[in-house]
């Protein structure tokens, strides 16, 4: 079996002091693709936030390894910088802050973690344009401030494009879906396609079936009250999409 | 300190020197003699301007017992010799205040026909009798003590090719106070830009500049004043500026702080003339213990005119920034529009800012607004930035310069605009903490800094 990528222990995490995850457990191996779906408030966002670092939520026990490195004790930068990214289910708008300058930044932030030379600017915006092409992103968002005035499908196709520029082990999509219409979903879920290898892995965070039709998962994990109550193939998926979230409640509930 | 203190040591030197200057010109004896007058009354009267922070109140400004160069000796001709000016592209005319002391560089050899500059110590009698109201208006303790100061007279219909530059250099072994003057008339449909920029070369010693910029804006004349302090924590500043406005008249002012002490901006603008434009902006950061204050006062008297206002600080560790705008709209000044906008972050939790924008409206047909907000950064937007592998640092940098972005981009002055877009980011990133790093650094030979 294949080394594992990202190992959560019984993960305890919080807001405000209220607890909301309630020991995950969750093992991902490079070249699998994740799913992570749940009733609302369930904790799937929480566990995102959790994992990329989130200033807003403590964790309170457990731990997260990934691919050995103790990522709880990083600092959110550092997690991208080993390989973690989120696709945000509400990507942040930086008035003032131009996407060429902000992908440099992150770039550049980068190589320099990784003691590389900060890269040419010939050699950035050649990069650019090849990682826009993934997302069929336009031209003209590159000069734009940071998802300012971006339609919900450009900011979600931007999301992906950060994810082509930035390649990372990990991805994990939060409700990559949610406000896409058909065709931006078919563009969104073709990129995260075209970025798919043996050598990274994918988690996706979602509420319904109409997304793993387009990306295929390996695993499904039902989350329910922050705890991982349900695993098993895409075959879960169709079945919750038919029979809903109630018997998986009923389930959990009994326990 | 109390007034008495703060201000009469500067009247007990005068009296003492009477003899040196009793040779001074006429013009400047003038002031100092109504200035005399003023700085007595000044004395009775003062009370605490409670709106400032206390280090920016004129009692604390002018506490220390500076030194005062009262025989107007010029030591320092070298130095504005070999300034150059590090803004690429900026073909201007370019005087050099060396302290107090005046000098005219080449480039003003050979002005356009209606523009004429001098020295304050020669300025034809029939101009300083033509302008003696606007030539002696300024801080009475700062007039008291006048040496010199540059006087720019734009003829009528004059729209001068190039910005006059005016930089600002303190260069001393002593601790010093540095009355400054800058007299700019703008005669009927004249226009004119000028830029003034303060730097130090003795960053370590202690220096008060007093500086007034006064102005008359004449009918359909516009008058650009853009200022970039760039000094040292030793730099105290207190300018004063003043403009009347004509009718139909623009006015543009814009001031940047990059780097100084404590420094304590005042802007009085009195809009006379009918249809009359007034834009105001400013923008500071602040870091260690800076302290700045912007202090507008914006009285509307003209009918159908327009006022906007624009004043952004970023206040990082220990600083302490201050924003009071004062707009009164006079009873006759129907269908004013006047806006004034004060916004301020926060950088760090010891970080303060003192807001107080005011109205007062004597007409009942206006249009006016204010509004002031003071908040952080935005969380949501670090960790978003964080999550792509930026630095927290970086990110707060580079949010600081986007908050900043908007006083920039709307100067039409355009190769100052880009400058000051580099400066600032510079200036976050900390690479201009002393004037040698600095990117418009006045170079000379043997700079010990």
């Amino acid at each position: 079996m294949a080394e594992e990528l990202l190992k959560v222990s019984n993960l305890h995490a919080g807001i405000d002091g209220k607890e909301i995850l309630r020991g995950v457990n969750l093992t991902i191996r490079p070249g699998e693709v994740h799913a992570i779906m749940g009733p609302n408030g369930s904790g799937k966002s929480t566990l995102s936030g959790v994992l990329a670092g989130d200033p807003r939520f403590t964790v309170t026990e457990g731990s997260a390894s990934f691919h050995g490195v103790d990522l709880l004790s990083l600092s959110p930068e550092d997690r991208s910088h080993e390989g973690l990214f989120l696709s945000f289910q509400y990507p942040v708008e930086i008035p003032g802050v131009t996407m060429v300058n902000f992908m440099r930044a992150a770039v550049n932030a980068k190589r320099k973690y990784l003691g590389e030379e900060p890269m040419s600017a010939a050699d950035f915006l050649k990069m650019m344009r090849q990682k826009r092409a993934v997302v069929e992103l336009d031209n003209k968002l590159a000069s734009r401030s940071v998802n300012e005035g971006f339609s919900g499908g450009e900011k979600k196709r931007n999301e992906i494009f950060q994810m082509a520029v930035l390649e990372p082990r990990l991805s994990i999509l939060d409700e990559t879906d949610s406000g896409l219409d058909i065709d931006a979903l078919r563009i969104v879920a073709g990129g995260v396609n075209k970025l798919r290898s043996d050598r990274n892995a994918t988690i996706v965070i979602t509420h319904y079936q109409r997304l793993l039709d387009y990306i295929k998962p390996d695993v499904v994990h039902i989350l329910y009250k922050g705890r991982i109550v349900h695993t098993g193939g895409p075959e879960l998926a169709l079945e919750l999409e038919e029979r809903g979230y109630d018997w998986i409640k009923q389930e959990a509930d009994k326990l | 300190m109390n007034a008495a203190e703060a201000f009469g040591q500067y009247l007990a030197l005068v009296q003492a020197n009477a003899g040196i200057l009793d040779r001074e010109p006429d013009l400047l004896a003038n002031i100092r003699e109504q200035a005399t007058e003023d700085a007595a009354d000044l004395i009775e009267t003062y009370k605490a301007d409670k709106d400032v922070p206390a280090e920016c109140r004129t009692t604390s400004l002018y506490a220390p017992d500076y030194g005062i160069n009262l025989s107007h000796i010029d030591m320092t001709a070298d130095i504005a010799a070999s300034f150059h000016c590090g803004v690429p592209n900026l073909n201007c005319y370019l005087a050099v205040v060396v302290n107090d002391v005046v000098h005219f560089t080449d480039t003003l050899g050979r002005l356009p026909e209606g523009l004429e500059i001098y020295s304050l110590r020669d300025v034809p009698a029939k101009y300083s009798e033509e302008s003696s109201d606007l030539i002696s208006r300024g801080f009475p303790v700062g007039s008291l003590l006048l040496t010199d100061g540059i006087y720019i007279r734009v003829a009528e219909g004059c729209r001068v090719d190039k910005p006059i530059q005016i930089v600002n250099i303190f260069k001393s072994d002593t601790p010093l106070l540095t009355p400054r003057r800058i007299i700019v008339d703008a005669k009927p449909e004249s226009a004119v830009r000028i830029l003034i920029c303060d730097h130090s070369q003795s960053p370590a010693m202690q220096h008060l500049s007093s500086e007034a910029v006064n102005v008359a804006v004449g009918r359909g004349a516009r008058v650009e004043i853009y200022d970039i302090e760039e000094s040292s924590q030793a730099t105290h500043r207190h300018r004063q500026l003043y403009a009347q406005q004509a009718g139909n008249s623009e006015l543009v002012v814009n001031s940047t702080y990059l780097h100084g002490g404590v420094t304590a901006n005042e802007y009085n603008v009195e809009v006379d003339g009918d249809g009359a434009f007034t834009d105001l902006s400013g923008l500071a950061v602040l870091s260690g213990k800076q302290i700045v204050s912007n202090k507008v006062v914006l009285r509307h008297k003209g009918r159908h005119c327009t006022s906007r206002q624009l004043f952004k600080t970023a206040v990082f560790d220990k600083a302490h920034g201050a924003f009071g705008g004062r707009v009164i709209v006079d009873q006759n000044a129907c269908d004013t529009d006047a806006a004034q906008t004060n916004r301020n972050i926060l950088v760090s939790p010891d970080a303060r800012m003192d807001a107080s924008p005011q109205l007062e409206i004597y007409c009942d047909e206006v249009k006016a607004s204010h509004g002031a907000t003071t908040g952080q950064l935005d969380e949501q937007a670090l960790f978003y930035m964080q999550s792509r592998g930026i630095p927290r640092d970086d990110a707060r940098r580079m949010l600081t310069q986007a908050f900043m972005a908007d006083v920039i981009d709307h100067i039409g002055y355009e190769v100052l605009r880009q400058r000051l877009h580099v400066l600032v980011e510079k200036r976050l990133n900390g690479d201009s903490a002393s004037c040698s790093a600095c990117a418009s650094a006045c170079r000379t030979n043997n700079n010990e800094i």
